[in-house]
């Protein structure tokens, strides 16, 4: 059982400058908690005050209903996997796994019994002689990862320890993690600034900018209901594509005005989503943000019956990426790259013109001013 | 014509694997010969180099070995005619050498003790711990390091008089149980040790003594061979400190002694070169035994990281 809670925690390096301002958060019991954001957003330091490795400048950090701010990082109960796997190389395998329950005065046969079934679950037994320096990357991470778990903490930190690895080994490691939260029943916080990984691994995800929090959310609502502008186009590859709109009526209908208010391309509106744009945008310049899978061809525009909601968006093709299960066109337009999502039968190549159908359903509206959602909405939570 | 030259170029195109393998081991020999001359020359070089720098000690070794009457002829004498081994027996016999070698011993060896000790304590604060005014700390004591030991002799001196402290083993030891130039080295190889390691250690439940003791000081074991056979021959020949605080033969150091070989009424060169020679065979046995240590301390920061 842990429970960590996080009240106003801030980090203050000089009297203008925060590097984490008002940072709340609950977090649950056997949660996978991921902290992500562009670098520089304060996902580490964040990570780093829990841990205690960083003072806390202002706010309550509550380990298990114990004010922690001011304890010892070893009186905390937590261990931390570090980006460059920090395993002491002067030990071997056995000794890295070991060294802390050596320090806490575990007794001989204990140690050796932990040691060993850790080292079973992590597949790393035939390892144990061997020091760090004679160890891949990956086998590198399964120690860490391993002299982490050996202690039994009440969380788990994790400071981007994955990026140290090649692609393929990243992909496996990312499915092993899952399963060890899953088979040790702990709580997790990982630092990532990988979205996959924040969207394979977390059960919630904190992202963040510039010290601040943006949005906490369960992978797939944040995926679907970003809060605002930043997070819609932070998570998701390609990201989300926006544009510049006006919210406008016609014959009862509510419509955006791509681009100019000439209307000769235009998106309608159906439904709640109708509505709610017409009450607090009407007339107004939005920003109109859609994912690259929302946006169709014609012929599966057709099947989706969306073929007469999206009017004039025809685009010439300035890229074209081939994904095999997938092929991903690129248009320019006002200097910023826009992506669209198609199914690899589509043959546009780069320089030819193809017509574009958005799904309305699917469409976000960002406020000019606030950037914020103004379909989000909190209670889907 | 063009069925001749089509000839050709088929015999030229067509090579037996007989031919082939002769061509190989041709261009074989070739290049195995240029490489050899290659380095016999560099060889004879380098051996030339080296005995012209190391002539004066052999020079001084060879002398050790003469009869002092030998030395002064009109002639070349390069090697002893009739070596002796009695220059040795009369410095020996002259001055109390064996003391003076062993008071040397315990001096520069707790001076290298001390230093590692001091200096890698130093360093670890001011690498791995953040306090305050931690800069300007670090300036003063590299500021130590711009004022010439000659400058502060006087007051040092006065100091360890006034303390009572003068021709004491005490005296020879103190005032070198630390330098900024060992901090400063230390230091360096500190700062390219991963302070993910000190954070993970210090999230194991480690103090940070035992993170110096088991960790730190295994890993920089290198730093630690170069900076005790650097402090080691350094206090090995001091000279002016020694001389101004000790004045009896219980506590002088070798250094001293074979100044003292050196006699106004009777001098003999020969035997003060034999006692030389064994005063510089312990430097020089440290500097062999450490001397792996000495040159990966210097460069193991550049190569390993």
């Amino acid at each position: 059982m842990s429970e960590i809670i996080l009240r106003n925690v801030c980090k203050q390096f000089d009297k203008e400058h925060y590097a984490v301002k008002d940072f709340n958060l609950d977090i649950q019991d056997r949660e996978f908690i991921i902290f992500v954001g562009p670098s520089g957003c304060g996902k580490s330091t964040t990570l780093r005050m829990i841990a205690g490795l960083e003072d806390i400048s202002d706010g309550e950090l509550w380990i298990d209903g114990e004010l922690c701010n001011y304890y010892e990082p070893k009186d905390r109960g937590l261990s931390m996997v570090f980006q460059n796997y920090a395993l002491y190389p002067n030990m071997t395998v056995y000794g890295n796994l070991a060294y802390a329950l050596k320090i806490r005065k575990v007794p001989k046969k204990e140690i050796d019994e932990r040691v060993h079934k850790v080292a079973k679950t992590l597949e790393i037994e035939h390892l144990l002689d061997r020091k760090p320096a004679a160890l891949s990357g990956g086998q590198k991470q399964r120690v860490a990862i391993g002299s982490a778990i050996i202690r039994k903490p009440k969380a788990f930190l994790m400071d981007e320890p994955l990026s140290n690895l090649d692609a393929k080994l990243r992909a496996q490691m990312r499915v092993e993690l899952a399963k060890l939260h899953k088979d040790l029943a702990t709580t997790i916080i990982y630092v990532t600034h990988d979205q996959t990984e924040a969207m394979t691994l977390g059960t919630r995800i904190v992202v963040m900018k510039d010290g601040v929090v943006q949005q906490v959310e369960a992978p797939i609502q944040l995926y679907d209901n970003p809060a605002n502008l930043f997070v819609a186009g932070f998570i998701g590859s390609p990201s989300m594509n926006f544009f510049d709109a006006y919210v406008e009526e016609e014959k009862g209908k509510t419509v955006l005005y791509l681009g100019d208010q000439s209307g000769s391309r235009k998106v309608y509106l159906k439904g709640e989503k109708a509505e709610i744009a017409r009450a607090r945008e009407l007339h107004k310049k939005v920003i109109l943000g859609i994912r690259p899978e929302d946006i169709y061809e014609q012929k599966d525009a057709e099947e989706r019956g969306i073929l007469e909601d999206t009017v004039g968006v025809e685009e010439t093709i300035t890229a074209r990426e081939m994904l095999g299960a997938e092929v991903i066109l690129y248009f320019d337009k006002k200097g910023k790259s826009h992506a669209v999502k198609l199914s690899p039968e589509n043959q546009t190549q780069t320089g030819e013109k193809i017509r574009f159908y958005f799904d309305p359903s699917r469409i976000h509206i960002f406020d000019q001013g606030t950037e914020e959602n103004i379909f989000y909405r909190e209670e889907i939570r | 014509m063009s069925q001749s030259n089509d000839m050709a170029l088929k015999s030229q195109n067509t090579i037996s694997k007989e031919e082939l393998l002769a061509l190989k081991k041709e261009m074989n020999a070739k290049a195995f010969t240029k490489r050899r001359i290659r380095t016999g020359s560099r060889l004879v070089f380098n051996i030339i180099v080296a005995f012209i720098m190391l002539l004066p000690l052999l020079y001084a070794i060879s002398i050790a070995f003469m009869p002092s009457g030998e030395l002064f002829t009109t002639e070349l004498n390069l090697v002893p005619k009739n070596p002796t081994v009695q220059n040795f027996i009369d410095a020996f016999t002259n001055v109390p050498l064996i003391r003076f070698i062993l008071n040397s011993f315990i001096m520069a060896g707790s001076i290298t003790i001390g230093q590692i000790i001091t200096c890698a304590l130093a360093a670890f604060a001011f690498s791995f711990l953040e306090f305050k005014g931690k800069g300007i700390l670090f300036m003063v004591v590299m500021a130590t390091m711009m004022v010439p030991g000659e400058a502060t002799i006087i007051s040092n001196y006065l100091t360890v008089g006034n303390l009572g402290m003068l021709d004491t083993y005490p005296v020879l030891i103190v005032p070198y149980l630390t330098s900024a130039m060992g901090i400063f080295l230390f230091r360096q190889f500190y700062m390219s040790f991963p302070m993910s390691l000190y954070e993970s250690a210090k999230l194991d439940g480690c103090s940070n003594l035992k993170f110096i003791v088991r960790i730190l000081i295994p890993l920089t074991k290198s730093a630690i061979g170069a900076m005790a056979v650097y402090t080691f021959i350094n206090a090995w020949n001091m000279y002016m400190w020694p001389l101004l605080v000790t004045g009896s033969n219980d506590m002088r150091t070798v250094q001293i002694g074979i100044s003292m070989l050196n006699s106004v009424d009777s001098q003999s060169i020969t035997m003060m070169i034999a006692g030389v020679v064994i005063v510089i065979i312990p430097s020089i046995s440290i500097f062999i035994v450490g001397q792996k240590q000495l040159i990966r301390g210097m460069f193991s920061g550049a190569v390993k990281g």
